[in-house]
This record gives C-alpha cells, sequence and structure tokens, in this order.
C-alpha cells in the first residue's frame, strides 16, 4: 500500500507538468523542440547522436543497476563471518571489485557509451553503431520492422527521455535515450517508413 | 470418448510426478489420495471441454467454439484455408475417428484443430468448405514430386547415432535422485559392491557408465520412436512430413515460410559422413513452426541432390572465407580458458587432478576443429554460415529472409583485426540467431555491404573457397 501511495503523487505532479507543458502557448512549446533539433549532434558521416541527457541518466541508472551485484560479496560476507568454514578475503576482494565497477558506470563508462552511439534511419534502413568493449554494428531493412515503440522507465523519466524500440519478425532493438520529442518523431518516422516500405511490396 | 483418453495421456505426467514426490517420505495413502483427485478434476474438465466443444459451418466459415469460463472463438473464412489435414493416431482409429487440421494461408495466425471427429462430418465440412482435403497417403501417391522415405537402416543409424545426451542424462539423473530417495546411497553402494564386488572408485565408473548407457538407450528408443517411418514429399506450395511409430504426426511446412535451411553434421555422426536437416520456419504451432527436422538422416554426397529436389531455393554453391591464421589463438582461448575453469573447479571439489589436462587436451582440440570448420560468405541473393559448437552446422539462408544483420569486433579482435557476423531469421514466433566469429576485419564491410541497402560499397574479391562443400562429392561440380 505504501508504494502506491508514494507513487501516486508522483505520477499526478507528472501528468500535470506534461498539461502545464501542454497548456503554453503554441510558439513556446514548438521552441524547445527547435531548438533540440538545433542542437542535435551527428557525427562526419551525418548519423545522429543520442541526447546528451542520456550520460547523466546512465549515471545514475547504471550505478543503482550496479547494486545488485553488492548482494554477491554482502551475501559471502555474511556467511564467511557466520562461520569458520569459508575464508574472509573473497568478500572484500568482491567488494573492491564491484566498487570500482559501480564507480565506472556513475563516471567514465557512460560517457564512453554515449560517445559510440550513433544511430541513422532512413526510408530504407535503420543502421545502429554502438558498444564500448565489443563494438556492434546493426543493419535493419525498414521492410523488416513490425512495430516501433516508444519506452519510458522511472529514470530516463526524470531526464525527460525515452527509448525507441524496433521489432522484426526475428529479434528486437533499441535505441535508447532520446529526448522525448525526438523519439517520438522517431517512431511515428520508422513507422511511416515501414508502412511505405510494405505497400510496395 | 476419446476425450477420456485424451486427458489420461495428459494426466501420465502428472500421475508420475506425483508417485515419484509423494516418495519422499509422506505417506502412501496421500500419495493415492493426490493422484484419485487429480484424475477426477481432469477428468471433469475433459468432460466439461468436450460438452463445451462445438464445430459449424456458417456463412462460408468454419466456426470454432470452446473453453468453459474463457470463451474462445475461433472463425476460420474459406478463402484464408488452405487446405484441411485429416489424420488419425491410435486412439482415433481404435474409435474409427479422425483429427482434422486446418492449415491457413499466411502465418499471422495459428491454425485451427479438431481433435476427434467422424470420418462422414470431416467429408461434411470438406464438402461445405470446397477446400482441397488430404490424408495422410493422398500427397505422397498423387504427385509426381520425389519422396524421400526412411529406411529401415537409417533410422538404426539416426537412433544410434542421436546422442542427445543433454536431456537423456537429466533423465536419468532424476531418476537417479529418486532412486536415491527410497533406497539410501549406503544400501545401493552395499547392493553395487555385492554385485561388482569393488571399491569406491569402481562403483562411481560403474555409475557414470551405466548412466551414459542408460542415456544412449533412452536417445535411441526416443528417435526411434519419433523418426520411425519417416516420410518427406513434396507438391509446388509445401514440404509434406509424415512420422512417428504409435501417433503418426504430420507438419506441413509452407515454402515461403521456410525462413533458412540448417545442416546439421553431429559429432557423433559426422566421422561417417552422415548429416541432419532442419529448416527454420516463421508461423505458429507447435509443430508447423520454429527448427522442423525435415530430414533425420542423410549422407552428405545425397544432399545436393536432396537439396535441389526439396529445397531448391537453397541448393546453391557459394564463395566464402575462413578466418585467418591469426584467429586461431583466439578460438583457443575462447574454448580453452571457460572449460579450464570448470575443469578446476570440479578437480577441486572432487580431488581428481588428473581431470584438468585431460580436460585441457580435450577443449584444445574442439577449439581446433571450432577455429577449422568457421566460414560464411554470401552472393547475391544467398548466404551461407558454418560454426561448430559441439555438432557442424551450416546454415544457408536469403538476403530477404535476414530479419537483422550485425557485424561486431570486441576489444580483443580490434586488436588482432577480427570480427564476427551475425545474422537474425525469424523462427517460430521469435528468432534464430547465426554467427561466426573471428573472421579477417575486411569481411565486414562486405557483408554490410551486401545486406545493406548501399551496394555501391566496395567490394573485393574474397580469398577462394566456396560452401557447402558436400557438393565437391555431387554430380555438378564445378571448380
Amino acid at each position: 500500500m505504501n508504494e502506491r501511495n508514494d507513487q501516486k503523487p508522483e505520477l499526478q505532479q507528472d501528468s500535470s507538468e506534461r498539461n502545464s507543458r501542454q497548456d503554453k502557448p503554441e510558439a513556446e512549446s514548438r521552441e524547445p523542440t527547435k531548438s533540440s533539433r538545433k542542437e542535435e549532434l551527428r557525427d562526419e558521416h551525418g548519423h545522429r547522436y543520442l541526447s546528451p541527457e542520456a550520460i547523466n541518466a546512465w549515471r545514475i541508472g547504471g550505478a543503482l543497476g550496479s547494486l545488485i551485484y553488492w548482494l554477491i560479496p554482502l551475501g559471502y560476507g555474511a556467511l564467511a563471518m557466520g562461520g569458520d568454514m569459508w575464508p574472509e578475503w573473497p568478500a572484500y576482494v568482491l567488494g573492491v571489485i564491484f566498487l570500482t565497477f559501480t564507480m565506472m558506470e556513475a563516471t567514465v563508462i557512460p560517457w564512453i557509451r554515449w560517445k559510440r552511439w550513433r544511430y541513422h534511419v532512413d526510408h530504407n534502413e535503420i543502421d545502429l553503431r554502438r558498444g564500448l568493449f565489443v563494438v556492434t554494428r546493426t543493419l535493419i531493412p525498414i521492410k523488416r520492422v513490425q512495430h516501433v515503440d516508444t519506452r519510458q522507465g522511472p529514470v530516463y523519466r526524470q531526464f525527460g527521455l525515452a527509448s525507441v524500440t524496433v521489432t522484426t519478425a526475428g529479434d528486437t532493438h533499441e535505441i535508447p535515450a532520446l529526448s522525448e520529442p525526438v523519439a517520438d518523431e522517431l517512431r511515428s518516422t520508422i513507422s511511416e517508413y515501414a508502412r511505405i516500405a510494405r505497400e510496395d511490396l | 470418448m476419446t476425450f477420456v483418453f485424451r486427458t489420461l495421456r495428459e494426466l501420465i505426467v502428472p500421475i508420475i510426478l506425483i508417485f515419484f514426490l509423494g516418495q519422499g517420505g509422506n505417506s502412501p495413502l496421500f500419495t493415492w489420495w493426490g493422484i484419485s483427485l487429480m484424475l477426477l478434476v481432469l477428468f471433469v474438465t475433459g468432460f466439461v471441454n468436450w460438452l463445451r466443444f462445438t464445430w459449424r459451418v456458417e456463412e462460408g466459415e468454419l466456426r470454432i467454439e470452446q473453453g468453459l469460463l474463457v470463451r474462445k472463438k475461433r472463425y476460420v473464412p474459406r478463402d484464408r484455408i488452405q487446405a484441411i489435414d485429416i489424420s488419425s493416431g491410435p486412439l482415433q482409429r481404435m474409435f474409427g475417428l479422425v483429427r482434422l487440421n486446418v492449415l491457413t494461408a499466411g502465418g499471422s495466425s495459428p491454425e485451427a484443430q479438431i481433435s476427434a471427429l467422424s470420418r462422414s462430418d470431416a467429408q461434411a465440412i470438406q464438402d461445405a468448405l470446397q477446400v482441397e482435403m488430404r490424408s495422410p497417403d493422398s500427397v505422397e501417391k498423387e504427385s509426381t514430386w520425389p519422396v524421400y522415405r526412411i529406411t529401415r537402416k537409417r533410422l538404426l543409424l539416426a537412433a544410434s547415432t542421436a546422442g542427445s545426451f543433454g536431456v537423456a542424462l537429466s533423465i536419468v539423473g532424476t531418476v537417479m535422485a529418486q532412486i536415491n530417495q527410497v533406497v539410501s546411497e549406503e544400501q545401493m553402494i552395499d547392493f553395487l559392491e555385492s554385485w561388482i564386488g569393488g571399491t569406491s572408485v569402481e562403483f562411481w565408473v560403474t555409475f557414470v557408465v551405466l548412466a551414459v548407457l542408460a542415456a544412449w538407450l533412452l536417445s535411441l528408443f526416443g528417435t526411434l520412436l519419433r523418426f520411425s517411418g519417416f516420410t518427406l514429399s513434396r507438391n509446388g506450395r509445401e514440404l509434406y512430413i509424415r512420422r512417428g511409430l504409435f501417433e503418426k504426426k504430420q507438419i506441413t511446412i509452407p515454402y515461403h515460410r521456410i525462413q533458412a535451411v540448417r545442416v546439421v553434421e553431429g559429432i557423433l555422426r559426422q566421422p561417417f559422413g552422415f548429416a541432419m536437416v532442419y529448416v527454420e520456419n516463421a508461423g505458429f504451432g507447435d509443430e508447423g513452426g520454429k527448427t522442423t527436422v525435415v530430414f533425420p538422416l542423410l549422407r552428405k554426397r545425397e544432399l545436393h541432390t536432396f537439396m535441389e529436389e526439396m529445397l531448391p531455393e537453397y541448393d546453391v554453391q557459394l564463395p566464402g572465407v575462413r578466418p585467418p591464421g591469426r584467429a586461431f589463438l583466439r578460438y583457443q582461448i575462447r574454448t580453452v580458458v571457460p572449460a579450464l575453469m570448470a575443469a578446476s573447479t570440479l578437480a577441486w571439489f572432487m580431488e581428481v587432478y588428473w581431470l584438468i589436462p585431460v580436460i585441457f587436451m580435450a577443449a584444445a582440440l574442439m577449439a581446433y576443429i571450432r577455429y577449422r570448420d568457421a566460414a560464411a560468405g554470401f552472393e547475391e541473393k544467398n548466404g551461407f554460415m558454418r560454426f561448430r559448437r559441439l555438432a557442424r552446422t551450416t546454415v544457408m539462408f536469403q538476403r530477404r529472409r535476414v530479419q537483422s544483420l550485425s557485424v561486431m569486433a570486441n576489444w580483443f579482435q580490434r586488436r588482432k583485426k577480427l570480427c564476427s557476423v551475425q545474422a537474425v531469421v525469424a523462427s517460430g514466433s521469435s528468432g534464430a540467431v547465426f554467427r561466426v566469429d573471428h573472421l579477417d576485419e575486411s569481411v565486414r564491410n562486405e557483408w554490410l555491404g551486401w545486406y545493406g541497402a548501399d551496394h555501391s560499397v566496395d567490394r573485393p574479391e574474397l580469398p577462394a573457397g566456396t560452401w557447402p562443400d558436400w557438393r565437391a562429392d555431387g554430380p555438378v561440380y564445378e571448380t
């Protein structure tokens, strides 16, 4: 019950924020979209970067997410303290490793990840480049696209971000951390291209 | 009446489960109560389901309605029906009934099935809908297309080399665990010791040998049951499979739903030059979708003729490349390191240190054949990939069937100018992923150029090599 009570006002606040955004005069509400387009970053091939807000969103999301791994050294530590069976040092080693990991997640990793992420969409295909350790490039022909969604988790919502998910008959691909208007636009662009491509068939 | 038998058949697994689980210290009375209660519940639900199952032909539609609480309606319009399959299992035969399977065009919805109805009713449905009705024999007899039927010798060979040890071993493991509950370990060791007259090491060796033998027998009989009477026929539009010993299964695979062809040379089969052929298949239904065996055992030199006759779109020879020499070390590391980690953990716990060098050698050998067997290539509309986990798998696909293509390189690969290629095709309601590791960096742009919309990508000549290489023995070998 508590959880619900905590969440409800937040939700309401959020929707009221959205409403107030919509309530603003048109010129003003268009302004941010336009400026975000101007600021939109592209690389030398004209491929687009994700929203720069992604870095901070990932720092928070990644650091929070990596806390789950802390259960391993903590659990082991608790077991090792309890009995004499196991040595205690692995708990410290794992602790240091995970601490470093969390620190990295909160600092450099999101930055590098953002720098590596590019996407490009035209009427033929979706082209994704990404990867920190494993650098990957994926092509998805528009003809193969079955549906497109936008998604927004709690952290993304705080930063006004959303991700676009593209589903084919065989797999699903995500373009993460786009600013909300960009994500909405991209979703409708892809589904429009997909519709045209299907009509051509 | 068949509903009784159908529910009985559905019940067998839970009964066995209850029987075994119930042995864990509970009174036998509880077990029997449990079984009777379950029988009763399932009997009643079976009966109600039967009562609530109705079908009729109305306004040119086959209308099937079923379900007690959630009423499920499936209306199949006549022009969406491609064919009606009629078959009969042993139960249906006992009561002179048939099972009716409605095949629809396009793969967007699961097909409709009526599991028991009289032959005259089936005839009535056919007349009302005026669609082609097929029974097992009609397709094979009427068509002038080639038919592949498994011989007894081949079936036996397929069964004895099936080696689906993973599944079989887990079954044996479960059975052993249950035996442990009934008979204590000491009793068993005592029994085995008096029987074999050996020490603890001998006990374990015997145990392992027996377990492997049991697993092998299980997979042997499983394969015999599954593939007995395997018959593959075709017409212009679809492949048609019939198999099974007691229960005859029929599978229809329309050609337009085939996404890729997979030739798998199992580790026990490859030395004898045998392979199994699968297709990846987009669609619904438990047998009509996903990965389906289209022939259980073929000689490698028969494959070319088989492909030409049954899967002509995939009967192509393609240029391809193998990983360069510098990839050898990557293959070694990828196979040996995890194997060594598993081996040393096991050796440490069980104090069998000789296991480490043995597993090291085995892994190094495995890595070598993985390296040697990897290949990938494409030409025009077709592509292929060959890779090995345990069995050597050669996958052939058409460009238009590939859902997405990725080229990736991790830090180690980038340092050695290597990359991996990964293609996804639809399979069932999800996908199948094929991937070849550690190819030369240059294939990156070649594959992206082949698959991508921009075909202007400069394509350097590929080093020689043509795949699939079973055609080397085939009648139309060209250099």
